[in-house]
């Protein structure tokens, strides 16, 4: 991924890619060791156990058998597991959704520009990575409170009579998971930004066509593929994120990840918690798998 | 054939970084110290002033003090290690104390072990189900903004009152806080810890005026140092900290309420067990009993102290207090929670 502004396009053509090369084969293939039987360690091993905690009966903190589906069919049955579970893929889309039309206005600022302003919005695009994602939860927190900034701005604009009751409402957890996640979004469109050709919309421009058709009848079909793996990352990231929905939701919004840990803490339900835990593990998979088959669909289509 | 050293170097370092990493020092080959988890902010400097210290003077062991979270957070530790969570002595509630008895995952504790236990009223070491000790004894009160009260506040009632709603807090039933302030809620209908539907009913009608839903007892100071609450529940250890600093003072209410237990538990693996036995005995004596119950506001776990005249009216000090005093089931509490979460999640809504 190329976190790099590029240049503003020229008029110059672009030198064409050279032809494929075959990759030589590696030398040191134990180079790899390391690193797989640290993910084998550290997620594999974990989410076997996860996946047995999750069809297996707790005594106490002693897993035992047999196999059985029980955890999976009273979560499904129970109307309030299916209504956080709804709440949870909405939000998550929502959040994927703004992240990538966000991030793909943006990326367009920082790819296609001549401002000297790029350097500026890229780091303020960086800026909640370089930070620990409890603080800037909290920082929304303490804008979006009654007595917040956003609620003083909205009175004094008189906009509003009284203050909205921002901090326990959906809208908090999405604002703060799309600006925790927007520098994904924009790092994903901006890398297809800079593959696309400058010279295929000047061209589009010279034959008449508006800088708004340009857009939609040349770029967007070229970066589509980035636009799907940003909407990818930020959704599947979304959907197990806890602090945002923790602290934003104020106790009102119930996701997932919060989910598991009243199961976790408060109800010591190790069962549900884990079967709780697959649920977002098989949607995330699914979605992400669905979504990498569509954006390849995609890529062969404008290849 | 290529050398093998790189990869055994490799693994060999690896093998240094665990082991530096996951190492513990608990002080085994030089001297006792025990390792006490427990709460933080306020909790933990005064555990430091008025138990810490005098008991190293008094034993000579240190004591190694960490700020783990809620009480069903330490539990959870100890549970998700299986009784051997890497410290000595946990401080939590006695809702922890009988869920570790079920699990078999807590030190028993009995007279023998613990001889000031033998002093502690019986409804009190009800509570502590063999696996734990009673160290403290918290109620929940109505804390208020004295401005907007002309008369202190004597009922529970007040906080649906319209001149009121605005400023209350709606406690999550994750925090104990919560389950407590549900179930006084309820019994103002007629409900109970069997029957809490009109609490639930309650908490809905005021979730839609409630200034906040907090989860933690922490996330109520900012609205007291701002003035913006009217009148919500509390522990009164927190209660009488923030009624000296703030515009706000406590009651208990005419309806009664109910008493938080403050307990210790020894996870059954603890690798410093008699040291935390003397730990534990050390807490409940008299003096100690005396010293913490003034130093955090709270009830000792033991009768028969003398106490302020203004102290011992805001907190329980006497039998017949401690007898007036609600202990909710815990069974009832442990079994129910889960669903009174959703119930809560529902009416908040």
């Amino acid at each position: 991924m190329t976190v790099s502004v590029a240049r503003p396009p020229t008029r110059k053509p672009a030198r064409t890619a050279p032809a494929t090369t075959q990759a030589p084969r590696s030398s040191f293939p134990w180079l790899a060791l390391p690193a797989t039987v640290w993910v084998l360690a550290t997620f594999a091993i974990p989410t076997a156990i996860l996946l047995a905690s999750s069809v297996l009966t707790y005594d106490g903190a002693e897993l035992t058998g047999p196999l059985t589906g029980a955890n999976y069919a009273d979560l499904f049955r129970n109307s309030y597991f299916r209504s956080v579970l709804w709440d949870t893929v909405w939000m998550s889309a929502t959040v994927g959704g703004a992240c990538m039309t966000a991030g793909l206005l943006v990326a367009h600022f920082l790819v296609r520009s001549r401002s000297r302003l790029r350097t500026l919005v890229l780091l303020i695009v960086i800026s909640p990575l370089v930070s620990s994602v409890v603080v800037r939860t909290y920082g929304w927190l303490v804008l979006l409170q009654d007595d917040g900034l956003v609620n003083k701005v909205l009175l004094t604009a008189g906009l509003i009579d009284s203050p909205l009751p921002l901090v326990g409402s959906r809208f908090a957890v999405i604002l703060g998971l799309v600006h925790v996640l927007l520098p994904y979004a924009v790092f994903t469109a901006m890398s297809s930004l800079q593959s696309v050709d400058p010279s295929l919309e000047l061209a589009s421009r010279d034959l008449g066509a508006g800088p708004v058709t340009t857009f939609f009848r040349i770029t967007l079909p070229l970066i589509r593929p980035g636009l799907i793996a940003g909407f990818t990352l930020t959704f599947a990231i979304s959907l197990g994120a806890y602090a945002s929905a923790a602290v934003l939701g104020g106790g009102r919004v119930q996701t997932l990840a919060t989910l598991v840990r009243d199961r976790m803490v408060v109800s010591l339900e190790w069962g549900q918690a884990a079967a709780i835990s697959v649920v977002i593990l098989v949607i995330g998979a699914v979605t992400v798998s669905a979504l990498l088959l569509a954006g390849r669909r995609s890529q062969a289509g404008v290849g | 054939m290529r050398k093998p050293l790189p990869v055994v170097l490799m693994f060999g370092l690896l093998a240094i970084a665990v082991t530096a990493c996951t190492s513990t020092s608990t002080g085994d080959g030089a001297g006792d110290v025990l390792l006490v988890e427990g709460y933080g902010a306020e909790y933990q400097e005064l555990f430091e002033e008025t138990i810490a210290k005098p008991f190293t003077e008094k034993t000579g062991i240190q004591i190694q003090y960490t700020a783990g979270g809620s009480a069903s957070e330490q539990y959870a530790a100890i549970r998700a290690s299986k009784g051997n969570p890497g410290f000595d002595v946990a401080v939590m509630t006695s809702l922890e104390l009988y869920q570790g008895s079920i699990d078999k995952l807590l030190a028993e504790v009995t007279p023998e072990q613990v001889p000031e236990l033998a002093k502690m009223p019986q409804k009190l070491r009800d509570h502590t189900y063999g696996a734990g000790a009673i160290q403290e004894v918290q109620q929940v009160v109505l804390m208020y903004h004295k401005n907007a009260f002309p008369q202190p506040p004597t009922s529970w009632n007040v906080m649906w009152e319209p001149a009121y709603r605005s400023g209350t807090l709606v406690f999550n039933p994750a925090n104990v806080l919560g389950v407590y302030a549900m179930l006084n809620a309820a019994e103002l209908d007629g409900g109970g810890i069997d029957d809490t539907a009109p609490g639930f009913s309650r908490i809905a009608e005021l979730a839609e005026h409630a200034l906040a839903t907090p989860q933690a007892s922490a996330e109520a100071v900012p609205f007291m140092q701002k003035g913006t609450a009217t009148a919500f529940p509390y522990f009164d250890g927190r209660a009488a900290i923030y009624a000296q600093t703030t515009e706000y003072d406590y009651t208990v209410p005419k309806e009664g309420t109910y008493a938080l237990l403050g307990a210790l538990g020894i996870p059954a693996g603890a690798a410093h067990k008699e040291a935390a036995y003397k730990f534990v005995d050390y807490w409940l004596s008299a003096e100690v009993q005396q010293r913490w119950a003034l130093a955090y506001n709270v009830g000792p776990a033991i009768t028969g102290l003398n106490f302020p005249a203004d102290f011992a009216a805001k907190h329980i000090t006497t039998p017949e207090q401690l007898e007036k005093t609600k202990i909710a089931d815990a069974a009832k509490v442990m079994k129910n929670r889960t669903t009174w979460g959703q119930q809560w999640a529902e009416a908040v809504r």
